[in-house]
């Protein structure tokens, strides 16, 4: 199947006016303006199944959003192409619109002053969506997202969980085959969180919408997204399984040795000879923190080693975690003026 | 004709919101009123010590500011969301409209039900109703059907206008206080015989800002003071035409600069 | 609301009225900065100005047709008027002030301003003081625009100029008072953009900034002269160009001197059920 999202060689440029500094700055520009022009998204290619949940992430500014507003048809690109099932978005608006889902987690898309029940009611006739699909699909997130007792409150006196449910049930009314969700859980509580989640994993399931997710929370990703691309300056950094970004980024894993009680009293420590391949990171009332790769030191072969020498009481491996893992990208990165 | 349906159940939903706020209702309407009626409180003020301006007596100059009333309220009604353009790009909003299967242009005119329109309808129709009855206008079939015409161009005419500059807020952060110079450009300059301007002034209003043919022009043709114009005679029976005109330039300035559209941060 | 007495024979935490200096410099300074920020905006507004003067000028101009003094104002002396009028009208006119104050009770940190150490009233006093510094400087740059729309003129004579730069100050205070009252009524409406429109078209046009009030037929100009709109602008500009002098300009400045008082005592009301209305129902 071909893909169902192509982005080819994207560029945005924006340009902004240069602010002048010091004194009477203000009044020295009264007259005068000069222009940045900074690159939000440089040259980012890649492409999207039909079906897939991707992660598209990055730090602030990094160009993630730009690149969603390309892909809505919000924003029209500098250079480059995207291509949205098959229309390009800017040029067929319309026609894009029909197609995809947008949720916005800071802005709701709900009319502020009505019930929610007639912000739904509104969304079916600006999509066209006939009568009995719209009952069909109403009936089936209004039980899911559990919106009943909500559904006739005005959008301006709901909690920000429930706002968010309406958000993202308004957006599936019209079964797009497409869902981009932009920090779809900022802001919300864990129950809240969660319920966002399993409603995103089942539309992805059931449905077989295809759903681009921005986001700050790296638990959504590691939750959902098996696929996910990271961008920063503009630029895609990496374009992979979650899984493998991790033994890319952080080959590192950390063995935690607890040692017997005994042991402890006695004052017995591990040695660093006795691992080879290894490192003692910290070691303390007898637990042992020990970093190792896994692709060069196979952890049976360490366990072994320590097993022969020392009475263990109890041992666990440490996995790192993507927050973790993206944190560690984000250091390394080389600043760009 | 679907599209419509749809604008105008947005339009009415629009409505419902602002009924949630009945006293800002009964306020704003008020406030229309007062604003529309405040320029003909001048007219009416220094009429009295001085009986004409520029060859126009009171009767004369009440048609022509009620025309430009009605005019402006047929203009305001439906488009007055476009003075919020800047605020609803600053907010980010206007991002929902380019990815909803509709014209952003008509998701902004319904975004919200602009309470004062109401009472600039309600000056407009009343004034327009007192200054016909008072003035010497010739209310034959063809100038009736003219009269209809040129509001309607009139109206068109200020819309096209207003649109052009206000889609200058794809460009720039604030256009707020350019949409309100076009506003008192066409409330101060509208409400006059042109003659007493000058030249240069009149030919600016005509030809550069189309405010002559908002109302000053028509209601020449109305009360048979053609020959007083400094145009044409067939021009000024085209007035209706050269708004169409005028909002179809406008529109296509629209257009053109929503493809400028930057979206807001975040 | 509680007042504090200070026990007697000991002195209260300093009181001197100079002790807030530097944080009202600091309001007035941030003030003027932001005003300078808005500047695209304001040459806007400056525009409508230019052109509000070029037109009263020549419809003034077209009704003196055929006359020479109206109302003891030649056409001169009268366009003079006009456009000193609503030069001065537009410098003194903080139309941003009222939706700053909407704002902030709207958005709650009307709470901060109130546990400032510095009085909530003065506060706005000080931002009303550093925007017209900057519409100050603004009409500056429009002077010459003016100058070319309108009719700018010497004074009457010395004494109207000397009479006319007391009631001006006097005419500032109130139209300072004015907005403030305005910019209060946040504590009570929401409809804060069409009431400060409303606000600027009952102004301009009861200020005389349009018509001189002397020109006002029968009720209108009663009601006129009970308003207090006439002493922020006719009662100054009107000394100005010799339409008032004499006995009857001291007597004008002595109607602008009681509306300040009158003003004061309404504004300082105003503010303790504003305040009261914060303090019971959380703004």
């Amino acid at each position: 199947m071909p893909p169902v999202i192509r982005v080819e060689n994207l560029v945005k440029e924006f340009r902004r006016p240069r602010k002048q500094e010091g004194r009477f700055g203000a009044i020295r520009t009264l007259f005068t303006r000069q222009f940045d022009s900074v690159r939000a998204v440089d040259q980012v290619s890649f492409a999207i199944e039909p079906g897939e949940l991707v992660g598209y992430i990055g730090p602030n500014g990094a160009g993630k959003s730009t690149t969603i507003k390309m892909m809505t048809g919000i924003l029209v690109p500098t250079s480059g192409t995207v291509e949205v099932g098959g229309l390009v978005p800017w040029r067929e608006r319309e026609r894009n619109a029909m197609q995809i889902g947008v949720v916005f987690g800071q802005r709701s898309q709900l009319w502020w002053d009505l019930p929610l029940i007639e912000s739904f009611n509104l969304i079916a006739k600006l999509y066209r969506v006939p009568d009995a699909k719209y009952k069909r699909n109403l009936d089936r997130f209004i039980a899911l997202l559990d919106m009943e007792e909500f559904l006739e409150r005005p959008v301006r006196q709901l909690s920000l969980g429930q706002r968010m449910r309406g958000d993202l049930a308004a957006s599936m009314l019209y079964e797009p085959q497409i869902l981009y969700l932009d920090e779809p859980t900022i802001g919300l509580d864990v129950v809240a969180k969660e319920n966002m989640r399993i409603f995103i994993e089942q539309m992805n399931r059931d449905s077989g919408t295809t759903i681009v997710l921005t986001t700050h929370d790296l638990a959504d990703v590691e939750r959902l997204c098996r696929r996910l691309i990271l961008i920063d300056h503009g630029h895609v950094l990496y374009d992979g399984a979650v899984e493998q970004l991790k033994t890319k980024y952080a080959p590192h894993r950390i063995l935690v040795v607890e040692l017997e009680p005994d042991a402890v009293s006695s004052g017995r420590r591990i040695d660093a000879a006795d691992v080879p391949g290894a490192e003692i990171v910290e070691q303390a009332d007898g637990v042992a923190r020990i970093q190792f790769e896994s692709a060069r030191t196979p952890v049976q072969d360490l366990i072994a080693a320590l097993n022969a020498r020392y009475p263990i009481a109890d041992l666990s491996i440490v996995e790192p975690d993507l927050e973790g893992v993206v944190r560690q990208i984000y250091d390394e990165r080389v600043p760009v003026a | 004709m679907s599209t419509l349906r749809v604008a105008w159940t947005l339009e009415r939903a629009a409505l419902r919101g602002q009924l949630e706020y009945r006293l800002n209702f009964i306020v704003s309407t008020f406030m229309g009123v007062a604003y529309q009626g405040s320029g003909f409180a001048f007219i009416y003020v220094v009429l009295h010590s001085f009986h004409t301006i520029g060859g126009w007596d009171f009767n004369d100059l009440a048609f022509l500011y009620s025309l430009r009333l009605l005019a402006h309220a047929c203009c305001y009604l439906p488009f007055n969301q476009i003075d919020f353009l800047d605020v609803t790009i600053r907010e980010g909003k206007f991002d929902r409209y380019l990815v909803r299967p509709m014209n952003p242009l008509l998701q902004l005119m319904t975004n919200k039900f602009q309470i004062n329109a109401v009472g600039d309808v309600l000056t407009a129709s009343a004034l327009f109703v007192y200054a016909a009855s008072i003035a010497h206008v010739d209310f034959s079939p063809l100038h009736i059907v003219y009269l209809v015409l040129a509001v309607i161009g009139g109206a068109l005419a200020e819309s096209g206008f207003v649109l052009a500059v206000s889609s200058l807020a794809f460009r720039f952060l604030e256009t707020w206080a350019a949409a309100f110079l076009i506003d008192n450009i066409y409330l101060m300059f509208g409400s006059y015989p042109m003659r007493v301007f000058g030249a240069t002034t009149a030919w600016i209003m005509t030809w550069i800002i189309p405010v002559a043919f908002v109302a000053y022009i028509p209601a020449s043709v109305l009360l048979n003071r053609t020959n007083g114009l400094h145009i044409a005679t067939f021009v000024a029976y085209g007035a209706p035409v050269i708004g169409l005109l005028w909002f179809i330039a406008g529109y296509q300035v629209w257009r053109f600069q929503v493809r400028h559209y930057q979206s807001s941060g975040s | 609301m509680t007042t504090t007495i200070a026990p007697a024979g000991r002195e209260p935490v300093s009181r001197s009225p100079w002790r807030d200096l530097p944080a009202y410099r600091q309001i007035i300074n941030s003030r003027l900065r932001t005003t300078l920020a808005y500047r695209q905006n304001v040459f806007f507004l400056l525009a409508i100005l230019v052109l509000q003067i070029f037109i009263l000028r020549k419809v003034w101009t077209a009704l003196y047709q055929g006359h020479t003094t109206v109302d003891g104002l030649t056409l001169h002396a009268l366009l003079v008027y006009i456009t000193l009028a609503n030069l001065q009208n537009w410098v003194l006119q903080d139309p941003t002030i009222s939706f700053y104050m909407y704002n902030r009770v709207r958005e709650g940190q009307v709470a901060f301003d109130l546990v400032r150490p510095v009085g909530f009233v003065p506060q706005m006093f000080a931002h009303l003081v550093g925007s017209s510094f900057a519409t100050v400087i603004f009409g500056l740059v429009a002077l010459p625009f003016i100058f070319f729309a309108g009719t700018l003129g010497a004074p009457a004579s010395p004494t109207a100029l000397l009479l006319y730069l007391a009631s001006f100050v006097l005419g500032y205070v109130i139209t300072t008072l004015l907005t403030l009252m305005l910019g209060m009524f946040a504590f009570w409406t929401t409809e804060i953009s069409g009431l400060t429109m409303l606000y600027r078209l009952i102004n301009q046009f009861f200020a005389g900034a349009l018509v001189p009030i002397s020109l006002f037929p029968g009720a209108i100009r009663i009601i006129a002269d009970v308003l207090p709109f006439q002493a922020t602008t006719y009662t100054p500009v009107a000394i100005y160009v010799g339409r008032v002098r004499g006995a009857d300009a001291l007597g004008a400045l002595g109607v602008q001197a009681v509306w300040v008082v009158l003003l004061i005592l309404a504004s300082w009301a105003m503010w303790r059920r504003a305040l009261h209305r914060v303090v019971v129902q959380g703004g």
